[in-house]
């Protein structure tokens, strides 16, 4: 048998801990031991993005680091930026704008959104084009994804 | 009409915004037990001998099984190859697991199912397969020489089936026509990949002998009659679910083998039985699509009329699956020449089976490859003659009043308006002006080129004997309030016809959309039907929500007429109220009538029979199964369509190009909600321009996959779409009630076409010809060097 291991960390702003096998992954831990399925995951290999969460104020794949290297750190997921089925600001600008199809790469590219605005720094499209290219969509062409991001800078005269 | 041809948003946004919505993947029951499968490693190989016996020391494993223990569940087949027995067409059986030898690298060999992911994982790390290994046959036409190792013993070759289409006469065309010319185009192998990875958790309840089945599926009734025939359940004892799924282009039509095994996993244990595919599973066993060669011949005039067509096409089926992927060729076969009045062709498909991973549905389905061919083809011909790539369309086209128009033995088009639509996109894309923008730029030294294409989108489709028909259900529950119940027997991946189906019911029975409820995917809850594919989700459910929405608006009509003491044909519906035409302010709300329904049976609803639930079908009424007088016969049931027109620029230095400009002007009928049909557009153009540029599935000579991560196989981010410019005509179905067409494959069939125009044009200096996808960098600077040394 594998030795576990203990993790502490901060999770949507609480207090969380517990003794893993000490190979899991930060995706599996957030969806299998704390139960939070809206992070999710598509590749394994760090390149679609679908499992992005905020660590210590900034984005990371959380299939790229196993959770024991997340002891001891501030952990956001997507659960974290709403109360509820209640929107925030960034999705209601995303359901405004049909930028959801099928919603799997949803919660991270809100995550990377969030992350996005929350630099202060003036962008252009194409720099939102390249600042989301690490989250992978199948079914939006992004379009609306980018219009829904270029409104929000907008609103805050951060749009080049 | 207050909500069909707006912009509604989503009703399955917030909990999939919020991360509150549950996938398949999600759903884990109390006792769960995790499965994962030992894959071939080779392509071809016969089966000695498997060793489970370190593989079972792995603490919390609780099975190991391996194919033989299988064989009682032969995987019932949605599909049936009978129908195309006098074209040669062969059968095979295909097992949960593999029995004998292993026909595609990756396919399932040993189930484990373990206590948690990470043991059965380590579990399968454990299992030695002893493996008598063949020789693997990769390239079709290969497989069709004599000696060719043979993917299927019992066959007599690696040939599937041939399949002809003929139409007029084409060696007289041949024979009088002032050009031909011949050349061949060459769709590569690649897939969809919807992000969310399949997914199954199958509940058997031992005691009451009933399953539950939660499926990332397409299919969710037929996959219920699947089960129930696979496993010997009676099938009211099979209840599948289908929750939200992530993503769907066809390749979550069931079944599946991991499908299969999963469920009759838990039956022989008894416990709740999970599984989730990975990235690299999807790639390998996930099914593949396209892989078709065309070799032609076309015959024309100097005014640029076509003639005729010889085409030969070459399949590459991979092995042979339940799934209905060996059809997708067919329909590249009885659509062509798509948009095109051609009266004189012959057409003949050959289906080839290989060690690859089987074909399965994706978004195109063929139709993207018939478009390819000709589209390429009509660009030749203009380079031929020296005449514009617009005009030889027009010249071209089937023209608007020859509608219903027969193009094949097997097709029928239903309506269309293309020189209309064409005209359009010249418009919208500023045509004339990047004409003179690309000849300032090559004086300039840079190479923009305008890619012109027109798609033609084949929906419904209507297959003898399948469970792919054009027919559908929709039940509505009236509740005594007032408030609306809507089940579908079509299922949404994701791209939200249940928000379009609201729509329907809201505005044909007069309530708000906001008392409308939309349930989709329970096979316990809603009425049978066929799920998702085929854009058909309007073309057979949104015309089921209208006929029952009626029904019942009748019925509330005749009790509103009775309270308002007014005759029923004196009333207007809207905003969940009836009120007497003449004099307004003479109102009864549906909520009341619905009340009187339910409390009033013996006074103001004595005339109707008690209640206020429906459930209406409907059934396309324009395909043919029983062949008419000449023999013709009609599949596909609505036909959408579109033009394309992009710009791009190229460097020659390094052969990788951006793209400047992208219009689509579509043609879907009537528009039920232009937010989602625009969605629907950009989507399938981004997954036509991966096609196109990138996604590409490489087998090594010896039939092994190259390509199995998104890293080796790319999809596109932001970076690489561009932002599309969509506008819409709307010719309307002559045979749905609503007008719609279906969108759903709409873009991805045209978008490489444009790309390959586009990129051909920019290296016009060079003479460079583009008959091959994925234009990516290498490519296109090898066509460069090629034709610099010509």
């Amino acid at each position: 048998m594998v030795n576990k291991v203990k993790v502490n960390l901060k999770l949507n702003g609480e207090r969380f801990s517990a003794e893993i096998d000490p190979r899991m992954l930060l995706c599996d831990f957030i969806r299998d031991v704390a139960g939070l399925t809206g992070t999710h995951i598509g590749c394994m290999t760090g390149n679609c993005g679908a499992c992005t969460v905020l660590m210590n104020g900034r984005t990371v794949k959380s299939c790229t680091i196993l959770a024991a290297q997340a002891n001891g750190s501030d952990i956001t997921t997507i659960e974290g930026l709403s109360k509820g089925l209640e929107l925030n600001p960034i999705q209601r600008a995303f359901h405004k704008r049909y930028a959801v199809q099928c919603g799997y790469c949803t919660p991270g590219m809100i995550i990377t959104a969030h992350y996005l605005l929350s630099l202060g720094k003036t962008l252009s499209r194409q720099e939102i084009r390249e600042h989301i290219s690490g989250n992978l969509c199948r079914c939006t062409g992004y379009q609306n994804i980018i219009d829904a991001i270029e409104e929000l800078l907008r609103d805050k005269g951060l749009l080049r | 009409m207050r909500y069909v041809g707006n912009r509604i948003t989503k009703f399955s946004d917030p909990p999939l915004l919020t991360g509150r919505a549950r996938y398949a993947g999600d759903i884990t029951p109390p006792g769960t037990l995790y499965a994962c499968f030992v894959r071939s490693k080779y392509a071809h190989a016969r089966i000695r001998g498997i060793d489970t016996s370190r593989a079972s020391r792995v603490p919390g494993v609780r099975a190991l099984i391996i194919g033989d223990e299988f064989l009682d569940y032969p995987i019932f087949q949605p599909i049936s190859t009978k129908p195309y027995k006098p074209y040669g067409a062969k059968e095979a059986t295909v097992y949960p697991l593999v029995v004998g030898k292993v026909r595609f690298v990756g396919e399932p060999i040993v189930m484990v199912v373990a206590e948690s992911r990470i043991a059965a994982a380590e579990a399968a790390s454990l299992v030695d397969v002893d493996y008598d290994v063949l020789p693997a046959v990769v390239d079709p036409e290969e497989a069709l020489k004599p000696g060719a190792p043979k993917v299927y013993d019992h066959w007599d070759g690696n040939l599937f089936m041939k399949f002809p289409s003929e139409w007029g006469d084409v060696d007289a065309a041949f024979g009088k026509a002032e050009y031909t010319l011949s050349d061949s185009v060459r769709i590569q192998r690649f897939t969809g990949q919807a992000l969310e990875p399949r997914a199954y958790v199958a509940d058997y309840n031992t005691i009451e002998n009933h399953l539950t089945f939660y499926s990332s599926t397409q299919q969710p009734h037929p996959l219920r009659t699947i089960l129930a025939e696979t496993l010997k359940i009676p099938e009211n004892q099979v209840r599948v679910v289908q929750p939200y799924v992530g993503g769907g282009f066809g390749l979550k039509i069931p079944p599946f083998q991991e499908e299969i095994a999963v469920a009759v996993a838990s039956v022989k244990l008894g416990r709740p039985v999970k599984w989730v595919a990975e990235r690299w599973e999807e790639l390998m066993a996930g099914g593949h699509a396209r892989d078709q060669r065309h070799y032609f011949e076309v015959a024309f005039n100097s005014d640029g009329k076509i003639l005729g067509m010889k085409v030969r096409i070459i399949a590459d089926m991979g092995a042979l699956f339940p799934t209905p992927g060996w059809g997708m060729p067919l329909v590249t076969t009885i659509h062509l020449p798509t948009v095109y009045k051609v009266e004189n062709y012959r057409i003949e498909l050959l289906e080839i089976v290989t060690n690859k991973n089987p074909l399965n549905a994706y978004r195109g389905y063929g139709k993207e490859c018939a478009c390819f061919l000709m589209e390429r083809i009509m660009d030749m011909v203009a380079r031929r003659l020296g005449k514009d790539r617009i005009d030889i369309r027009m010249k071209n086209f089937i023209p608007p009043n020859d509608f219903p128009a027969r193009i094949s033995r097997y097709t029928v088009l239903d309506s269309g308006n293309y020189p209309t639509v064409l005209k359009r996109a010249v418009e919208v894309f500023e045509y004339e002006k990047w004409l003179k923008l690309k000849e300032e730029a090559r004086k300039k030294g840079r190479y923009i080129g305008i890619g012109v294409a027109y798609e033609l989108t084949p929906e419904g489709a209507c297959i003898p004997g399948s469970f792919f028909l054009q027919y559908d259900a929709v039940t509505i529950k009236v509740a005594p309030t007032g408030k609306v119940l809507v089940y579908t027997g079509i299922t949404s991946p994701g791209n939200g016809q249940e928000t379009a189906i609201a729509q329907i019911v809201a505005d044909n029975l007069g309530v708000s959309i906001d008392d409308v409820v939309v349930y989709q995917g329970d096979t316990d809850l809603c009425p049978y039907g066929l799920g998702n594919f085929s854009g058909r989700s309007m073309i057979s459910g949104g015309s089921a929500a209208l006929l029952a929405s009626i029904e019942l608006r009748e019925k509330l009509r005749k009790v509103a007429a009775r309270i308002l003491e007014s005759r029923p044909e004196d009333l207007e519906v809207s905003d969940g109220k009836f009120y007497v035409k003449e004099v307004p302010e003479r109102q009864v709300t549906i909520r009341d009538a619905a009340f009187a329904i339910y409390k009033n049976p013996y006074d103001l609803a004595i005339d109707v029979e008690p209640g206020l639930e429906i459930t209406k079908y409907f059934k396309m009424p324009n395909a043919l199964h029983i062949p008419d007088e000449s023999g013709y016969t009609r599949t596909y049931t609505s036909f959408p369509n579109a033009a394309h027109l992009c710009a791009v620029e190229v460097d020659i230095e390094t052969g990788k190009f951006d793209i400047l400009k992208y219009v689509v002007v579509d043609d879907c009928g009537k528009v039920i909600n232009p937010m989602i049909v625009e969605g629907q557009l950009h989507g399938g153009v981004a997954q036509g321009i991966g096609g196109a540029i990138m996604e590409e599935l490489v087998y090594s000579s010896a039939g092994q996959l190259l390509t199995t991560t998104f890293m080796d196989y790319p999809i596109p981010t932001a970076k690489e779409v561009p932002d599309m410019i969509i506008e819409h005509v709307e010719t309307p179905s002559p045979y749905t009630p609503t007008g719609a067409k279906g969108v759903g494959e709409s873009g991805i069939v045209g978008a490489p076409a444009c790309l390959a125009s586009a990129v051909e044009d920019a290296l016009s200096d060079f003479g460079v010809k583009v008959m091959e996808t994925p234009l990516r960098p290498s490519r296109v600077w090898r066509l460069i060097q090629e034709a610099r040394k010509k």
